[in-house]
């Protein structure tokens, strides 16, 4: 295949592909919020601080934390239903392989979720253990969700041992690819969560002005998870000459340099915002183009990988079947209306924050620095 | 495409690996997590017509305290329906593929663009009803009332969606002969089951507002008076009974005999959902409207409980009346396409099986009859638990054994013809048995020719088309 994705395939695989990674970066648009700030508040937790006070990032993540994850399990949707397509025997094979253990993911998503909504509770605050606890607790959910995914996209692709992990009665699918690729998302986490931060202190700005230091704070974050992400990535590619070799290949190598582009823009907007000391139009524009490229192309160069490793022809037939069902115009007839109306329901929002009431107005400017 | 086009990689020879779930059949796994999501479901549905119905009341001036109701109630579905709602769905999906991964990837194949439609109102849902639900006391009046009018859209139309996808699954209609996608999604039990499961969730939510409206902190009358207004969504339930009956009067006749007596089972679960619901229909129309009566916490939650029961009975129903099917004429309930019965009497259907057994057992034949039994029973069955193949066929000899298995669609109806081999059906029979005699380590088998020549026998009587009414009725028709 020497053509870039998705252009090498027959247009039914290309249009199915496309929509997997398209709705895949947007899963993780959220899911990196809530999969980050669950971290930034453990973090807090482990370091013995309470619960934190309104004026500070931990407050404003803690406080969008539920709402991300409604959206991310929702977004999510969409992502399975084309990898269930896709890769229908890969992707069942290993659910069912790893059976109890996988499932698990659905009643600890539901326990974290809670958790989520303890922490934004009076409980939180009248007993610094129980917040901590929730903290640590949410976190530690989230993270095995995102250890079990990582653990279910390995053993997909890992046909050779589906017999043998299925006869020796194992629950956990072991492979070094695990650790280093599950840090890479956390870190890419990292990213997302200061692109969308960086927004929520530009919408407190419009109704008043902001602390310097939660500017240098989501700076701080957004480089450091950045420079770690890429530390992250560099390690996976000398640890699986597989995936430098998927980066590079024809099918993915623009993606890569997208990537590439994604992070020095991520990059120039932190440095932009440092200075700036505020969320000013260049700095957005510089991190949210660079968080959706870097996104894109990450998600791109990962499916590439699993591509290498797919059964072309297999795939090109299902996909072929998939779309001769019919339903593709009357989705992108709703996907417009459905669209509109969430814009609508956004603008509603935002004319509601533009119009804030005296007692809810948090003081951001005078609260102490966390 | 064609329907068989569209069947046709069903057929694929790809094995997945068998997992049970102890003595829990699959079907109780998926069906006890279906209830759950679907009651949620109704809340969530139901709650959003209820709660934009009583805040145009109070854009009107007609319902005093429905602000107040308003917020209690939104925030109680945000908490339940919001969290478990959302992650009951993906189990859904999950469990699914865990007890049947053939009948939900030919789901996918055929209806994905439905469930992407679906995914749109689930991204409006969420993001409209907590806009309201954050920024709804800043808002005005009419921006409020379009917000909820915009959630309970979103939120009706997501069953609308999935509605087709699941009335499909009994009643293809024309779907079999043209593989088109629309007529499978109107397919004839489409209307009623949709404006059935609307009224089913209006009646939940009226529910769950008279529970609310006991936690609210106001008096007496004025929790009398909000009850008044949201009862009224108990009121369509009396059309129930009429689109029960269109109902079963469009499924097919042979799925419409298991309700009606044919299968115990189902006509008792048939009977808890239809009495639970007519329970709470009769306290609702002639204590809480005609009477007036105010509905306190305990009396809420009981009907409450009443509800869901009625909401299990009918979801059982709906799965148990596929029967032998999980997609009607397209694909049997073990997930074998009807139309690879035949070759798969010749070539086999387990010994291609790749998944080792959890333990050796003492012959061949048994290893062989156990992995029968994975791929032609387990998804209905399990070996000694709820519905257990050993105590079901523990009183007949060998023989009838045989004959029974050999002839499987017309020993019970419901249950699909047997799909493989005499040899594999001498195996399944040696394992069963072996099972029924505690699992001796000592284990003789059964390689008799006359044995393997009468089974090949009964399968050729039998034949391979399904032994429900409805294919027995068109088969006795043909000339």
């Amino acid at each position: 295949m020497n053509l870039p994705f998705p252009f090498g395939f027959s247009t039914p695989t290309a249009l199915y592909l496309s929509f997997y990674v398209l709705t895949l970066a947007l899963h993780f648009a959220f899911m990196g919020y809530t999969l980050a700030g669950a971290a930034l508040l453990a973090v807090r937790a482990l370091l013995g601080r309470a619960k934190p006070p309104p004026g500070t990032l931990a407050h404003l993540v803690q406080d969008w934390l539920p709402f991300g994850l409604g959206l991310a399990i929702t977004a999510g949707v969409a992502p399975l239903l084309f990898l269930q397509l896709c890769y229908e025997h890969a992707f069942y094979t290993a659910n069912l392989l790893l059976f109890h253990r996988w499932m698990l993911i659905v009643p600890l998503l539901g326990f974290g979720f809670y958790l989520l909504y303890v922490l934004k509770s009076g409980l939180g605050t009248r007993h610094e253990w129980l917040w901590r606890s929730a903290a640590a607790g949410a976190f530690l959910c989230f993270l095995f969700v995102g250890w079990s995914w990582t653990e279910n996209h390995l053993l997909s692709q890992d046909n050779a041992q589906w017999v043998e992990f299925y006869g020796s009665g194992a629950r956990f699918y072991r492979s070094g690819g695990i650790l280093p690729r599950l840090g890479f998302w956390i870190c890419l986490s990292g990213v997302v969560l200061a692109s969308w931060l960086a927004w929520q202190l530009r919408f407190e700005e419009s109704r008043g002005p902001t602390d310097a230091h939660l500017h240098r704070q989501t700076c701080a974050l957004g480089l450091a998870s950045t420079l770690l992400a890429v530390l992250t990535a560099l390690l996976q590619a000398a640890l699986h000459p597989e995936l430098g070799a998927a980066a590079r290949s024809a099918v993915a190598s623009p993606y890569s340099y997208l990537a590439a582009i994604g992070t020095l823009s991520v990059v120039a907007g932190w440095v932009v915002q440092w200075w700036q000391e505020t969320s000013s139009k260049l700095s957005l524009v510089l991190t949210s183009a660079g968080t959706t490229a870097l996104l894109l192309g990450v998600v791109v160069v990962r499916e590439a990988l699993r591509l290498q490793n797919s059964d072309l022809q297999a795939l090109q037939r299902v996909t072929k079947q998939a779309s001769d069902a019919g339903g593709l115009p009357a989705f992108c007839v709703f996907l417009v209306i459905n669209g509109t109306l969430v814009a609508f329901a956004l603008h509603s929002a935002v004319e509601a924050v533009r119009r804030p009431q005296p007692s809810e107005r948090k003081a951001l400017s005078s609260a102490p620095v966390d | 495409m064609t329907a068989n086009e569209t069947r046709g990689n069903v057929t694929e020879p790809w094995f997945y690996p068998p997992r049970e779930f102890g003595p829990v059949m699959s079907g109780a796994v998926i069906g006890g997590l279906g209830i759950l999501h679907v009651f949620l479901a109704q809340f969530a549905i139901g709650g959003g017509m209820l709660m934009t119905y009583v805040e145009w009341l109070s854009a009107k001036g007609r319902c005093p305290d429905g602000r107040i109701f308003l917020r209690g109630f939104f925030r109680i579905l945000v908490l339940i329906s919001f969290v478990l709602g959302a992650v009951t769905g993906v189990g859904m999906w999950l469990t699914s593929i865990q007890v049947s991964p053939a009948t939900i990837g030919l789901m996918v194949r055929t209806f994905h663009w439905i469930w992407a439609i679906e995914w749109t109102s689930f991204m409006l849902e969420v993001i409209s009803g907590y806009v309201f639900y954050r920024y709804g006391e800043r808002l005005e009046p009419r921006r409020r009332l379009q917000l909820l009018g915009l959630y309970s859209f979103a939120a009706w139309s997501s069953l609308f969606w999935i509605n087709g996808i699941l009335s499909w699954q009994l009643t293809p209609g024309l779907w079999l002969e043209t593989g088109n996608v629309w007529l499978g999604f109107f397919n004839p039990s489409f209307w009623p089951s949709l404006l059935f499961r609307t009224l089913a969730c209006m009646a939940t939510a009226a529910l769950s507002a008279a529970a609310v409206i006991n936690l609210m902190h106001v008096s007496r009358n004025r929790q009398h008076a909000l009850l008044a207004v949201t009862s009224r969504f108990l009121i369509p339930m009396l059309g129930m009974p009429f689109l029960a009956v269109w109902y079963l009067l469009i499924i097919p006749a042979d799925s419409r005999s298991w309700i009606l007596g044919g299968s115990t089972v189902i006509t008792m679960l048939f009977g808890v959902g239809a009495v639970s619901c007519a329970l709470v229909a009769a306290y609702a129309i002639v204590a809480v409207i005609y009477r007036r009566l105010y509905v306190n916490g305990a009396t809420a939650l009981l009907l409450i409980a009443l509800a869901f029961g009625a909401t299990a009975g009918g979801e059982f129903v709906r799965e148990g009346a596929r029967k032998p099917f999980s997609v009607r004429e397209t694909l049997f309930s073990n997930a074998i396409a009807p139309a690879d019965v035949a070759m798969l009497r010749l070539t086999g259907s387990a010994e291609r099986d790749p998944y080792p057994l959890p333990a050796a057992l003492p012959t061949h034949q048994l290893e062989l009859g156990a992995r029968v039994y994975r791929v032609q029973c387990r998804v209905c069955h399990t070996l000694s638990g709820m519905n257990g193949l050993v105590h079901l066929t523990a009183t007949w000899d060998a023989d009838q054994q045989r004959l029974n298995l050999a002839k499987l669609q017309r020993t019970k109806a419901f249950m699909p013809p047997f799909a493989g081999t005499p040899r594999e059906l001498e195996a399944l029979v040696q394992w069963l048995r072996w099972q029924a005699h505690d699992e001796p380590e000592q284990w003789p088998e059964v390689e008799d020719a006359l044995v393997l020549a009468r089974i090949r026998g009964f399968l050729d009587e039998v034949g391979t088309a399904p032994g429900s009414r409805s294919e027995l009725t068109s088969a006795r028709l043909q000339p």
